[in-house]
Order: C-alpha cells, then structure tokens, then sequence
C-alpha cells in the first residue's frame, strides 16, 4: 500500500513541479478548503473562483513555503482565506444573511488549538464572537460595526485589543 | 520564511489584524506590499496564521465543484507561465554534463558566470545567483515567453565572433538555439523554442563564430550560464 504523504512533502515536491503531488494535495485539501471559501464569500461560484485562483498561487509560491513553518495547512488556508477575502470585499453587499451557528470546538488534534481555545475564552464573549465573526465568516470592519451595533472606530479598537490579548496568551 | 512575533507590537498587531481579515481592501494591499519588502512583518503573519489556523476547524468541509481540478489544470497548462530562478548547484552538475558532450575543444572557463534573473511582475524579485570565479557577463530579465538580455560591462569582446543564447531543458540531449545576441545593447529573444518545456531549463551563453553557430548545437565554448525553472 502506498504510503500516505505529509502535506509538507506534498507541498515540497510541488514546489518541484510534481503535478501529481499537487493533485494529491488538491485531492487531500480541497473539501476543507472550499468550505472555508464558501463560508467566507457565501456563493459556491465566487468559492469556487476563490479557490482556484488560490490553488494556482499554490502551484507557483510552492517553492516559498518554509518547511520550518509550525503548519502547512494553515499556509494552504491562509491563501485561501485572503483570496476569499479579497473576493468577497469587492461583491456587492447582498442581504446580509444570517450566519450560521458555529459547532462545539472539535477535539483538539493539536496543541495550537488547544492553546487558542484556551486563550479565546479568555476573552469576554463578545470579544471572542467578533474574532470568531471576523476571521470564519470574513466580515469587515464595517459589517461587524453594524451587526455589533456599534461605531467603526470602536469594533477597530475592540479588535487591536483583542488580538494583543491573544498575542500575549499565546506566546506566553 | 519562518514564522516569528517581531517583537514590535504595533508591527505585530498589523501582522494579527490582516491574518484576521477585517481591514479593507486597500490596507490589505498595503500590508501586503510591506510584507514583501520586510522579513519580520511576513514572520509575524505567519506567526499569526499558524496560531489562528485552528479556527478553520469550525468550518465543514464542502465538496469543491467536480470540474474545479480541470480548470485548475487548464490553467497550469496555459502556454505563458512565469518563471523562477533555480538553485545553482543543480545548472552546474547538468552543464558539466553538456559540456563533456559539447564539439568545443578550447576548455571551457572555470566555473560560470551566472545571469541576474528578474521575476516577472506581480512578484518581481531580484535572484541574484552565486557569482564564480568569472564576473557576471549578462543580464537576463526572463518573462513568460520572452527573454531580454543585455550584456554587463566588462563583457570580453570578441572580434570575429558572436555570443549566442541557448535553452538547455532538464533531460534534453542537446540545446536549442534562441538566439545571436547583438554585439552591443539589449536585445529581447523569443522563448518560442521552449514554448513547451517545462521543469528546470538551462540558459546558456556559448561564443561562436561570427553570426552564430553554423550548425544545431554550439560549436564553441559555453562561457555564461544558469538555470531557471518553468512552472
């Protein structure tokens, strides 16, 4: 039986111009990853042009991915997120749908998400909602001022308060 | 790069708020552009997208749309793809494998003088390749399908004869001609013969008679060279 390859490997021999290891790695990703897209952008056809264009800047920034880095899956999901991103802030506002229920925190697989768990619910609940709202969901500063019902200038400085919060949990 | 808080908390913050995601286009661009230019913005980032990552895990997978592969696919084969610059170890074991086949008899020079590449834009970077024992003899700034090369001063000129580029891809057995390059100024050569190469290509610099090989191949010795990888 063939062995499974880590996601590092995958992405190393990718990085060589394996196209068969990039398809694996597109095989092994991809459904976690487009749910991360849809999630963000809420329409499978701007998801899905998310995705791909986040796959192509995969294939090509492959060789830049240091392997010393704690997680190739978080590089993988931050290039698809920052591609939803940018996809969604450019859409026209639609009704603003309402999100989704979060589900329970899975069981930590790992010691990053048990430390971020830990740290999140060091924060007051709403601090933790406008984390959770900004970086799941994908809302801008703007989107969270209204659904928080609150100034812009405040949900920012809620925000740069929460992250030093986190930082400082976290690398403690 | 490595991923590492700066130190600098207002550094550190911009790194946490753009992982977030809740800035606007235009600062985006902005800390992007930054990050590019500053090593330790780019670490605190990653030190950020590695601590948050976890998050992702309260999204469900979504089976992506069934043609989504292909059209990646289609869009990898696209014939004008960028390029990279390559690790210089490997030109050298695989040029001194060409040379033992070259017709050439004057030995060629020790070491080889390799090419500044330039990326093509968006992300234009400067590689600047180890230098040998020989300085540099041209500058090469390679774009999807074309090459423009200028030669450095202190360019040894040859009278009687022509420099000539070359494309050497990874398990060719022999060179293709691209192109006479001009005795002076710059000249930008079609990347036509390696149109369909893909993988680790040398480009390499003999020095044939005047206007360029009689033949196929190099007839005279290859004096400049490097590597560069086609995605």
């Amino acid at each position: 039986m063939a062995a499974v390859e880590a996601l590092p490997t995958l992405l190393e021999r990718t990085a060589q111009g394996d196209r068969a290891a990039f398809r694996a790695l597109y095989d092994r990703t991809a459904p976690h990853l487009f749910g991360v897209a849809l999630r963000i952008t809420r329409n499978r056809e701007t998801a899905s042009d998310a995705l791909q264009e986040a796959f192509l800047r995969i294939w090509r920034g492959a060789a830049r991915f240091d392997a010393t880095r704690g997680s190739a899956d978080a590089w993988l999901a931050a290039i698809v997120r920052y591609r939803a991103i940018d996809v969604v802030r450019a859409q026209v506002p639609t009704d603003e749908p309402s999100e989704a229920d979060l589900p329970a925190w899975p069981a930590a697989d790992a010691a990053d998400a048990a430390a971020l768990q830990r740290c999140l619910q060091e924060l007051p609940p709403d601090r933790q909602r406008l984390v959770l709202l900004a970086f799941v969901e994908g809302f801008s500063h703007s989107e969270l001022a209204s659904r928080l019902e609150a100034p812009l200038g405040t949900v920012k400085s809620w925000i740069r308060r929460s992250l030093e919060m986190l930082r400082a949990c976290l690398s403690g | 790069m490595s991923e590492r808080l700066s130190g600098d908390p207002d550094l550190d913050d911009r790194a946490g708020e753009y992982v977030l995601g809740a800035d606007d286009a235009a600062t985006r661009r902005a800390i992007e552009a930054d990050a590019a230019a500053n090593p330790a913005l780019a670490g605190a980032i990653a030190w950020w997208e590695t601590r948050l990552h976890p998050l992702t895990a309260l999204v469900a997978p979504v089976a992506p749309p069934a043609d989504l592969w292909a059209r990646i696919e289609a869009a990898l084969g696209a014939a004008v793809l960028p390029f990279r610059a390559a690790p210089a170890q490997a030109g050298r074991r695989a040029l001194a494998a060409w040379r033992a086949a070259a017709l050439a008899a004057t030995a060629v020079a020790a070491g080889l003088a390799f090419l500044l590449i330039r990326q093509p834009p968006p992300a234009t970077q400067a590689v600047l390749l180890p230098l040998a024992a020989k300085p540099a003899g041209f500058l090469a700034s390679v774009e999807a399908d074309r090459v423009t090369i200028a030669p450095l001063a202190g360019l040894p000129r040859q009278p009687d004869h022509d420099y000539e580029l070359w494309g050497l891809p990874a398990g060719a057995a022999a060179p293709v001609p691209i192109g006479v390059l001009p005795r002076q100024g710059t000249a930008t050569l079609a990347l036509a013969p390696l149109a369909q190469a893909h993988g680790h290509i040398q480009l390499l610099v003999s020095l044939e008679p005047a206007g360029g090989s009689p033949t196929n191949l190099p007839t005279g010795p290859v004096l400049y060279g490097t590597e560069i990888v086609r995605d």
